[in-house]
């Protein structure tokens, strides 16, 4: 067993979490959208949002599951928000994600995240040994209310 | 923008999405990454990602995502809740790329919550590579059962 292995396989069953500071705010919306180039006026425009049945604007819904906004800390010299924990300690590359959604986003929740290292396999390639991580990210809002969920797929060269 | 209201009583399988088309730049990556919290330099900085082995900085993968709910939500339209999205990055998409994003509908069922439809997803770079597949979307539709009609 390689030692990266070694090293991620005692990282299964970790679980962190996060307490954003401050609620997400409105701004965070239009800043993802911008960056996506994806202008619905139910992520930016009040009275549209009313009138399709939300009480104002929504999250982009990718938002949540990529933003590090709920971490209250400073950044390594990768550029890597600290505290991430066994989740940020390795440079690996994304296999995928599966994201499920169950209730819109408001600018007024305040987001607690929980991650949790779920699986660590190993696959043999074309290109040799490569190493899976699979981590589950919940997203709460300050009523506990579960608003989305993250399972996301990174993988690791061994010999890397 | 959202330009058309749909509900899912008139989407049947087969139907395909308006594609997307995306212009990939560093601009938009650096926008990307400061929207998310995310500084990792493997998405700007051109000397620290060449030491790693990389031609060049690279797009975050979930990057991928917001755009395909981009196409999905155009498509489906501000009554419609995506409620699941997933996807496999398979080619690196770097500053320059052109990326083409594209569904069809693969099912239409009616279940508790509302109209449930189905969609698979793939997004293409200039060159004709999938850099995106499999995907696939579920997309909830504020209709009653009863008045969902499903062709068989």
């Amino acid at each position: 067993m390689s030692d990266l292995l070694d090293t991620l396989k005692k990282t299964v069953g970790q679980e962190v979490v996060f307490q954003a500071p401050e609620e997400i705010g409105r701004s965070a919306f239009r800043q993802y959208a911008l960056a996506i180039g994806d202008f619905n006026p139910m992520y930016s425009d009040p009275e549209f949002a009313q009138s399709h049945g939300l009480r104002d604007v929504m999250a982009p819904p990718t938002l949540i599951c990529d933003t590090w906004q709920y971490i209250d800390g400073d950044m390594d010299d990768r550029g890597g928000l600290i505290g991430r924990g066994a989740l940020g300690e390795l440079n690996g590359l994304r296999a995928g994600n599966e994201y499920e959604f169950f209730q819109p986003i408001h600018s007024d929740d305040v987001i607690t995240a929980r991650w949790t290292v779920k699986d660590i396999y190993e696959r043999t390639g074309r290109s040799g040994s490569l190493i899976f991580q699979v981590v589950e990210a919940n997203f709460y809002n300050q009523r506990e209310e579960l608003l989305a969920r993250n399972t996301e797929t990174m993988f690791y060269r061994p010999e890397a | 923008m959202v330009t058309q209201v749909r509900n899912s009583g008139n989407i049947q399988v087969g139907d395909e999405l308006t594609p997307l088309i995306k212009e990939i730049g560093m601009a938009r990556m650096m926008a990307y990454g400061a929207a998310t919290w995310d500084f990792v330099r493997l998405h700007y900085d051109a000397d620290y990602v060449r030491d790693l082995g990389f031609d060049a900085p690279f797009v975050d993968g979930q990057m991928l995502g917001g755009f395909l709910t981009q196409l999905v939500q155009d498509w489906a339209g501000p009554d419609a809740f995506l409620r699941k999205l997933a996807f496999r990055n398979r080619v690196i998409v770097y500053p320059g790329d052109t990326l083409t994003c594209h569904g069809v509908v693969t099912a239409v069922s009616a279940a508790d919550e509302g109209g449930m439809v189905e969609c698979e997803l793939w997004a293409e770079n200039q060159h004709g590579e999938r850099v995106v597949d499999p995907a696939s979307a579920l997309i909830r539709f504020p209709i009653a059962a009863e008045n969902l009609r499903i062709d068989k």
